[in-house]
């Protein structure tokens, strides 16, 4: 029988058994397990649409407990209307996933990323692309594409001129906003600030990222502080999905990225870097007076109050607009 | 979009997804595709024609299911899909 884990007590013995599988995983607040003599001997978690955190103790191998605890977990997504999921699994799990219908997306060796459900990854960048080749009224695989992943946490100067710069490096250049909502300013704020600074551009279209790159789905960890080996792999896993699908649909020559300082940028930087090779150019970062202008810049200055500074190191453009959200936030 | 899910994944069981659609698409993923399937693919074009439905999207993931079991699941996910306002 599947049980879910209510308990604080459930959750650390849920916790417990999975440390001794090497998974890294934690629960969630939806973790199931199944017990055998109130041993816990399979568990699975899920957060939001992912499902992850699979286990199951090696003499119970063969039962098909997987199966029971997929069809559980797939049960209440759509109880919830998800009709869409996503697994994070040890790449030695991912034949078990295969054989309950899930697509394999990226392998890191370690880790893999399969998906499952009504969507695939092949119709949303369809549907993206589509919107990109009527807007500009062009056939993508004829142009120079340049592409932006920012999460835009808010838009900053900064981040206006690494898009300026690069925009002029190529014929089209694609933003794609981080549309994950982990940051202090919504995906709707975040992309209406960047759809605004950069209208005037008419070769740049300014993008949602989907749920494939730097999302919860993709890679968590992209809104933590630090990076372990487990992140590490899931950052492999984004760059994976970038190379393998986002980069030939869109004929994407260069993606760009803006010099970092924080530890965790400076991390997923350096593992795109190694995926992505010689398509990746990184961007000095822009100074004004010695002082670099990020978007943690402007969130300090909004936190001490200092709201008129703050927007001093955004483009004009946003300014009326970032002043009405950042008083809207005190 | 209209959706309707029903089974399982267990053993001797199938899960079952179908969404409404343009075109009739069938796809069907078996432990025993080697042998059963054309005849799966078969079965479900029948009760699709029995209940008139020609425009939907039908994904079957079969765990060794037996014929009745498959329609029966799929019936119920069609019912599902006709309550459903996703």
């Amino acid at each position: 029988m599947i049980k879910q884990a209510l308990l604080e007590k459930d959750k650390q013995r849920i916790e417990q058994f999975l440390s001794s599988f090497d998974l890294g995983f934690s629960y969630t607040d939806d973790s199931f397990y199944m017990e055998e003599n109130d041993d816990i001997i399979a568990t699975l978690s899920i957060d939001h649409h992912i499902i992850k955190g699979l286990a199951i103790k090696e003499e119970f191998r063969g039962l098909n407990l997987a199966g029971e605890l997929v069809s559980h977990a797939i049960s209440l997504l759509s109880s919830r209307n998800i009709y869409s999921y996503h697994v994070f699994t040890k790449s030695i799990y991912k034949a078990i996933f295969e054989s309950m219908g899930f697509r394999l997306l990226a392998d890191s060796s370690v880790v893999a990323f399969m998906e499952g459900g009504i969507d695939s990854i092949d119709q949303v960048i369809l549907t993206i692309k589509k919107k990109v080749e009527t807007h500009f009224s062009i056939d993508l695989m004829k142009q120079d594409i340049g592409c932006v992943v920012v999460n835009c946490n808010p838009m900053t100067l900064g981040h206006y001129q690494l898009i300026e710069k690069a925009s002029k490096e190529h014929d089209y250049l694609l933003v794609f906003v981080v549309e994950t909502d982990e940051s202090v300013f919504t995906f709707k704020e975040r992309y209406s600030l960047v759809y605004l600074a950069l209208k005037e551009f008419s070769n740049i279209l300014v993008l949602p990222s989907t749920s494939y790159i730097v999302s919860k789905s993709t890679f968590p960890s992209y809104f933590l502080k630090v990076l372990d080996d487990r992140e590490r792999e899931h950052a492999k896993l984004d760059a994976l999905i970038f190379r393998d699908y986002f980069m030939p649909a869109f004929n994407i020559r260069l993606r760009h990225v803006g010099g970092e300082t924080d530890a965790v940028m400076v991390a997923y930087n350096q593992i795109l870097k190694d995926t992505l090779k010689a398509s990746l150019q990184a961007i000095e970062r822009f100074k004004e007076e010695g002082v670099i202008i990020s978007a943690s810049l402007v969130r300090k200055l909004m936190k001490e109050n200092k709201i008129d500074e703050a927007l001093t190191y955004v483009p004009k453009a946003i300014r009326p607009l970032l002043k009405g959200i950042m008083m809207e936030k005190k | 979009m209209k959706i309707g899910i029903a089974g399982s994944l267990e053993s001797n069981d199938c899960l079952v997804t179908i969404k409404d659609s343009d075109v009739l698409s069938i796809k069907v993923q078996s432990i025993v595709d080697a042998f059963y399937h054309d005849q799966i693919v078969e079965l479900i074009q029948t009760v699709l024609e029995d209940v008139n439905m020609a425009h939907v999207d039908v994904t079957v993931i079969d765990k060794g299911a037996l014929n009745y079991t498959i329609k029966a699941r799929l019936l119920t996910a069609l019912h599902r899909m006709e309550a459903s306002h996703a």
